[in-house]
């Protein structure tokens, strides 16, 4: 299974310039916490979904929705009972409801649901080049973006050399999954070795496989010619620009 | 020009010497091959050559003179290398350093300086070569062994290095690869240098050089191959056919007409070697409708896959990289549970119902994935030990299964410390300790020297002869033609074939099927009267000398 969420796809969204995505991402989350209105944020939810439909992104969403679903419960349920209001409408005990306690949790849990809807869409609809390629336009020194998209690359090798020393240690009869917290604390320990002696190797390998090709933290990357501003992605910014002053501006209405 | 004289290393000042005086020129141009065993030197050789060692890796101790283009390399910095030379690593994944194969191909180029414009076509010129198109886009996380293997070379090839240094380019490559990477070796317009175990892809060099514990001992040109008993010396098998026909021929043709002059056939003893056996043995694991689709995927691994395994029977598995034989493999050792559709019956009985640990034993392909112990007993004992086996069982069980393998004498030494041959051989015995009745070895023998392979399934076929089934993956033909009775091929997710390997080698509708092509040996043999000849033992069988 794979970690990342991007797949390759010639949709609207995917063909924007990474600049472009980015921003968006940046603006969706101003939206979402801007706003405080219920049947805003079930807009912006409804629209967010409708672009995981557009970028034809529904696999990555129905991966995360049953963590998605139980984040938002878990925040609805938390700001029921931690919402301070003046006016109490239930007591038992130590439990107290306020009033407005459930529109506070309904808003938050739809709040936290969008944040991570925008999060997946940018991760479903963005390579982590782009995400890189626009840190380079931006500014950002090439030796940052880069260490930055290589941090990706490293997570992905330590989970799939991780995912066979677990294997390999299964089929000879040490399952860390099983047995109680004393068996599977010891059943580590064999998991861990050849863990960090492939990660050492590996370290040493990559440092040396950078600089034979060429890496030098003060080279500079040209990406002439590797992306361009649209007119398309100048409108994208300006409508997302359009609905994020809207949002502010509905929240202080 | 390189020159290099009197080269010596050792990687720590109390640590022997890994290259003992070595004394070398190369003409520009010049494609070299490089053979040794295990342990040679040549991995260190090569990371000296591309001047990793010393200007990156400056841990070790180095004497001698190495000059490239009128400059002493030791006294450079490796910027000033930067693009002429490039060097790819045994441990080709771990030299893969961007998240997708088009990024990996732009890379070395970008970092060179050139334009992505530049750097893209040139890099889409030379997926489109090697057949990578289809992946370009693909992240490096989804692919298989092999094809990571050809990106990794790729991504050298796109920034046209002056100098190419290959460490053992073939190792994870199904045979058609190897045909693409052979043909990139002859097109190369460079200085090539490639290291291997073996001679065997000598026709596309134009000198072969062979290394024996840190030393050259023969620097000729292709004849070398042939050489049999200096090859043997140094650890290295020479060509099946050259072993057949006694020596070096500079042509199929020429190597029939010599074996033809000095052999003559016995058409009896063919015969009899080339009896199908059917064993009338019940099935041990049977696979019906199988059918697998990894976890956040739709792509089908495996569709509608039947077969049967025998009792004792000896299957070797081969099919192209991404064919599904791991992937199938492990869902019969149980390592993966949730097959879609299908099913499989272990003894009779559904393996979604029992399970097969215990039964089924799978050995990986890196051995270095499951050592962890600080002594080879203790990583042989450790399964046994985790059922919880009284002490005097785990201590005659292990004991025996290190005599089977030769480690007796290391029974005390650190795996880690051994060389890959040995660890190979842990690896096999840590899980043969259980006695499982079934044992997967997934490429038991990539990485391994002619003597350590031929160790490693000799012990294999001993084991198979006293009652276990054994189940190899394999890339290597000749290994698949050596070992074993039947063979399953399998291309996309599918069986193209499941029989008796003589009939899979005869003619090249199967071979071709399942992406792979017959031995040398085997061509000769249709070449000398028609016959399939397997392997070199059924060769000294049936063609003996006049």
């Amino acid at each position: 299974m794979s970690l990342f969420f991007y797949k390759k796809q010639e949709t609207f969204i995917h063909r924007l310039d990474p600049r472009a995505k980015i921003i968006s991402l940046i603006l969706l989350f101003a939206i979402a916490a801007a706003t405080r209105l219920v049947y805003l944020q079930l807009i912006l939810t409804a629209g967010l979904l409708a672009l995981f439909f557009a970028s034809q992104s529904l696999e990555p969403l129905r991966r995360m929705a049953a963590l998605f679903l139980t984040i938002a419960f878990m925040t609805f349920t938390l700001w029921i009972f931690f919402y301070e209001g003046s006016v109490k409408i239930f007591s038992a005990g130590p439990i107290v409801i306020y009033k407005g306690a459930v529109y506070f949790a309904v808003i938050s849990a739809l709040r936290f649901i969008n944040l991570l809807l925008s999060g997946l869409l940018y991760l479903s609809t963005a390579s982590l080049e782009d995400l890189s390629d626009s840190m380079v336009l931006f500014g950002v020194p090439y030796r940052v973006a880069f260490t930055f998209s290589l941090s990706f690359r490293l997570v992905s090798v330590f989970a799939s050399t991780g995912s066979a020393i677990v294997e390999a240690q299964k089929v000879r009869g040490n399952d860390p999954e099983k047995g109680g917290l004393f068996a599977r604390i010891k059943s580590y320990a064999p998991l861990l070795v050849p863990l960090i002696i492939n990660g050492v190797k590996k370290a040493e390998i990559l440092t040396l496989a950078l600089e034979s090709k060429g890496f030098a933290p003060d080279n500079k990357i040209n990406l002439t010619g590797k992306h361009s501003m649209k007119p398309y992605d100048i409108m994208v910014i300006c409508l997302m620009f359009a609905l994020t002053t809207a949002a502010i501006a509905a929240r202080f209405a | 020009m390189i020159e290099i004289s009197g080269l010596k290393y050792r990687y720590k000042k109390e640590l022997p010497e890994v290259l003992k005086s070595i004394n070398l020129s190369i003409n520009p141009g010049e494609k070299i091959l490089i053979a040794g065993k295990n342990g040679a030197g040549k991995t260190t050789l090569s990371k000296i050559l591309s001047g990793i060692i010393p200007l990156l890796d400056k841990r070790g101790e180095l004497e001698g003179q190495y000059m490239y283009g009128g400059d002493e390399v030791f006294n450079l910095k490796y910027a000033d290398l930067k693009g002429k030379m490039a060097l790819l690593f045994q441990d080709f994944e771990g030299q893969i350093v961007s998240t997708s194969v088009r990024e990996e191909l732009i890379f070395y180029p970008m970092n060179l300086g050139k334009f992505y414009r530049e750097s893209t076509g040139r890099a889409e010129n030379l997926a489109e070569q090697f057949g990578m198109l289809p992946l370009f886009d693909r992240s490096i996380s989804s692919l298989s062994g092999g094809e990571k293997q050809k990106t990794a070379i790729l991504s050298l090839l796109s920034a046209s290095p002056e100098i190419l240094i290959l460490d053992e380019p073939m190792t994870d490559l199904d045979p058609f690869s190897q045909d693409m990477i052979l043909e990139m070796i002859k097109g190369y317009r460079g200085t090539l240098i490639v290291f291997e175990q073996s001679v065997d892809f000598y026709a596309c060099f134009d000198r072969i050089i062979v290394m024996n514990d840190g030393l050259i001992i023969s620097d000729a040109g292709k004849e070398t191959a042939g050489d049999i008993k200096m090859l043997e010396g140094a650890g290295i098998g020479a060509p099946e056919v050259f072993r057949a026909a006694g020596g070096y021929f500079p042509s199929m043709k020429q190597a029939c007409a010599g074996i033809k002059k000095d052999f003559e056939f016995d058409a009896d003893k063919y015969s009899t070697a080339s009896a199908v056996r059917n064993k009338d043995v019940p099935a041990v694991i049977q696979v019906k409708n199988l059918s697998f689709i990894y976890p956040g995927s739709r792509e089908e691994v495996l569709s509608d896959v039947s077969f049967e395994i025998k009792k004792g029977e000896f299957l070797a598995v081969v099919g192209a990289n991404g064919s599904g034989k791991t992937t199938l493999m492990k869902i019969l050792a149980g390592i993966y549970k949730d097959f879609q559709h299908g099913e499989i019956f272990y003894a009779g009985t559904s393996i979604k119902k029992r399970g097969v640990q215990g039964q089924v034993g799978y050995v990986y392909q890196n051995p270095d994935n499951q050592i962890f112990a600080e002594t080879v007993f203790d990583e042989i004992a450790f399964a046994m030990k985790m059922k919880g086996a009284a002490e005097s069982k785990v201590k005659s069980r292990v004991g025996a299964i290190m005599e089977i393998f030769g480690l007796t004498d290391k029974s005390e030494a650190d795996p880690f410390s051994l060389p890959k041959g040995d660890r190979q051989k842990i690896a096999c015995a840590s899980v043969l300790v259980s006695e499982p009745d079934v044992i997967i070895l997934d490429e038991p023998t990539t990485g391994l020297d002619y003597l350590s392979y031929r160790g490693l399934m000799d012990i294999i076929e001993e084991l198979n002869s006293k009652g276990k089934t054994i189940i190899t993956i394999t890339h290597s033909m000749e290994a698949a033609a050596s070992y074993g009775e039947r063979i399953l091929a399998l291309a996309g997710g599918k069986i193209v074939f499941m029989g008796d390997k003589r009939e899979f080698f005869s003619g090249n509708f199967h071979t071709k099927a399942a992406s792979v092509r017959p031995t040398e040996l085997m061509e000769a043999s249709l070449e000398l009267n028609n016959r399939l000849i397997l392997n070199s033992r059924e060769f000294s069988k049936c063609w003996r000398k006049k």
